[in-house]
């Protein structure tokens, strides 16, 4: 009898399921659906859009904690125990993550959507697109980087402790990057919406997934939590992205059938800025001599977003209309082809770094 | 028959299932058994990389609950898409027979859902029994396998399998679809062909043509028969392919009420 951990190769893109394959397709096909619904069936948006508190749109509300609540439940806090396991990875990510990354997109952002584009996009519409690339920034990715992670055959357990990290830091960091970021772009939003959309799209979700997590496993136990449970929760996840985006192009169908170009133009910036951070975290871990199990990773996190919780905000904070939201669409639009690229480069450049088994960590 | 068998594990309440195939299985002169437990990576979930040691100890258990001195067992527990990581394994472990349990999902449960079974149906090089997992079943006994067959290269490896496991069934029946109206009468006679010919390489085979499309109407023959187990052959054809116009392969997986034993195309000679 004998019990291994294997570190397996997965093939290329047959190691992701098809929702997240073609998740750009999806995206597509939700911003032609809803173009087409607002456009033919304007009714139903508008109806939706009413149901209303404290300025809150309770549908999209439940929508968004649909597409969050599942991964919510899925951070395990007791993961930082290994914390210590991976200190470089950690101290890159992290760095690279809230010191570096908000800061360089707000630069590069603002230099494409106010500076170069200029003459293509009016400005009230830059500055709504750059809050939007604000809010995508602000927070690393939490559950479609695992996919990532698997695909340059990352340490897992280093991946899950640095998403349960950001997390943890996110619940702090989030908010203070966005009012600071949005001020010095003198885009104004109160604190108290911004704290709101905090607590409601990043504090609810993830003490109620803390809490169901701890509930389950104690009732049903580890198996049913993993192999049941969120078996039959994970879906709730796509099918709540799908429906916001369908939502959300409902009521941004004018401005997408007026501007079609303005998706590349918000695209542009968004595309260099994943690169650049992409480069400086997997650069630094090579400067650091740290395995390729983790600087692959550790680049993965730095570079993808938390698309959810962006769009969530924006909408939050600028409402289904806004250039904003739009923006942060484009993110999730992006996301498949640009962090596929990156897997590529990663996998190719596997040799340049020590395997795990050399580095004494 | 099959010497090392991978089995992937789930933990769900239809394990006990499987398990009792596998111990069926393993009768037929198994020698070495690999137990394997994927942590999934499917978005959005996370791989539960802190559940690792206690599923590693769990399989520890079953190792020792199915040892025997003619039975070597091994156990991994593995991270990533469930169904890739599988199709990977067998190949690398150079397996004979992957052994998975299966649920009946629709093409949308397994869009947002995914369905390892289906998933490594696709991707596996290696011959994979389905098992269909359903609480309130016992797995069944092996009375009738039925051979699906249209007589091309992609079910070659489909009917040497079912040739060699035909010896450990009471009857085999060999079937092919086909259209049955007038006019047709070419199709008819080479699907005969094809069938007399399996019927002289396989003792006791018996023969039938079916009249529809072979997505639905080999499943509904199972269902007449109460077969045991449907022998199928597939073909390399990709996700996007079979979620929008189906394979007879993926079709006979996700709606039998039976076991299905998919068998990879060999390899064009």
């Amino acid at each position: 009898m004998s019990t291994k951990q294997v570190s397996q190769a997965p093939s290329a893109t047959e190691g992701m399921g098809l929702f997240e394959r073609f998740l750009s397709l999806w995206v597509a096909l939700a911003i032609v659906a809803g173009i087409l619904l607002g456009q033919f069936a304007p009714a139903v948006p508008e109806t939706l859009s009413r149901f209303e508190y404290a300025q809150v749109s309770i549908p999209v509300a439940i929508l968004i904690w649909a597409m969050i609540f599942p991964m919510m439940v899925q951070v395990d806090f007791t993961s930082l125990l290994g914390v210590r396991r991976q200190p470089k990875g950690l101290v890159i990510t992290t760095v690279v993550n809230w010191l570096i990354k908000p800061f360089t997109m707000f630069a590069i952002a603002w230099f494409f959507l106010m500076v170069v584009f200029e003459p293509f996009i009016p400005a009230d519409k830059a500055s709504e697109y750059l809050a939007g690339a604000i809010l995508l920034g602000a927070a690393p990715c939490t559950a479609m980087v695992f996919v990532w992670s698997y695909l340059t055959r990352g340490d897992a357990a280093y991946t899950l402790v640095q998403v349960a990290l950001n997390d943890l830091i996110m619940l702090f960091a989030f908010a203070p990057i966005v009012v600071f970021l949005l001020g010095v772009s003198n885009i104004q939003v109160p604190w108290d919406t911004v704290i709101l959309s905090v607590v409601l799209y990043i504090v609810i979700p993830l003490g109620a997934g803390y809490l169901t997590r701890q509930a389950v496993i104690k009732r049903r136990g580890i198996e049913w939590f993993d192999n049941v449970f969120m078996k039959r929760l994970a879906p709730v996840t796509p099918i709540g992205l799908i429906i916001t985006l369908v939502l959300l192009f409902a009521f941004q169908g004018d401005v997408i059938i007026a501007n079609p170009l303005h998706i590349l133009l918000i695209a542009i910036p968004l595309i260099i800025q994943t690169f650049l951070i992409f480069f400086i975290a997997y650069g630094w871990a090579k400067a650091w001599k740290v395995p390729h199990n983790i600087a692959a990773p550790a680049g993965m996190i730095g570079a993808s977003n938390f698309f959810e919780l962006a769009v969530a905000v924006a909408i939050a904070l600028f409402g289904l209309q806004s250039g904003a939201a739009l923006a942060t669409v484009v993110g999730v639009l992006v996301e498949v082809p640009i962090m596929l690229a990156l897997v590529r480069i990663a996998n190719k450049t596997r040799h340049y770094f020590p395997e795990a088994e050399e580095v004494k960590t | 028959m099959f010497k090392h068998i991978l089995v992937a594990v789930d933990f769900s309440p239809a394990w006990p299932l499987l398990r009792q195939r596998l111990e069926k299985l393993t009768a037929w002169g198994t020698n070495r058994v690999t137990l394997m437990y994927v942590l999934s990576t499917r978005y959005p979930a996370s791989p539960e990389e802190t559940h690792r040691a206690h599923y590693e100890a769990k399989l520890a258990d079953l190792t020792s609950e199915l040892a025997t001195p003619a039975l070597s067992i091994e156990s991994q527990v593995r991270s990533g898409e469930p169904g890739a990581v599988i199709a990977e394994a067998a190949q690398e472990l150079n397996a004979d027979l992957v052994l998975m349990g299966c649920r009946g999902y629709s093409r949308w449960h397994e869009f947002f859902l995914g369905s390892t079974a289906l998933d490594a149906a696709r991707l596996t090089q290696r011959p994979l029994w389905l098992e269909p997992i359903a609480e309130d079943q016992g797995s069944r006994d092996f009375r009738l396998m039925m051979l699906a067959t249209d007589g091309s290269q992609a079910v070659t490896g489909a009917e040497e399998m079912a040739g060699k496991l035909a010896a450990y069934f009471q009857r085999t029946l060999a079937v092919t679809a086909a259209c049955a109206s007038e006019g047709c009468d070419r199709e008819i006679e080479d699907a005969q062909r094809h069938l007399n010919t399996l019927a002289e390489q396989i003792e006791g085979l018996e023969t039938r043509i079916l009249d529809g499309d072979p997505r639905n109407v080999i499943t509904a023959e199972a269902d007449r028969e109460a077969a045991d187990l449907v022998v199928i052959g597939k073909r390399g054809r990709n996700r996007i392919h079979e979620f929008l116009l189906g394979s007879t392969a993926e079709n006979i997986a996700r709606d039998a009420h039976c076991p299905v034993l998919v068998v990879p195309s060999k390899p064009e000679s």
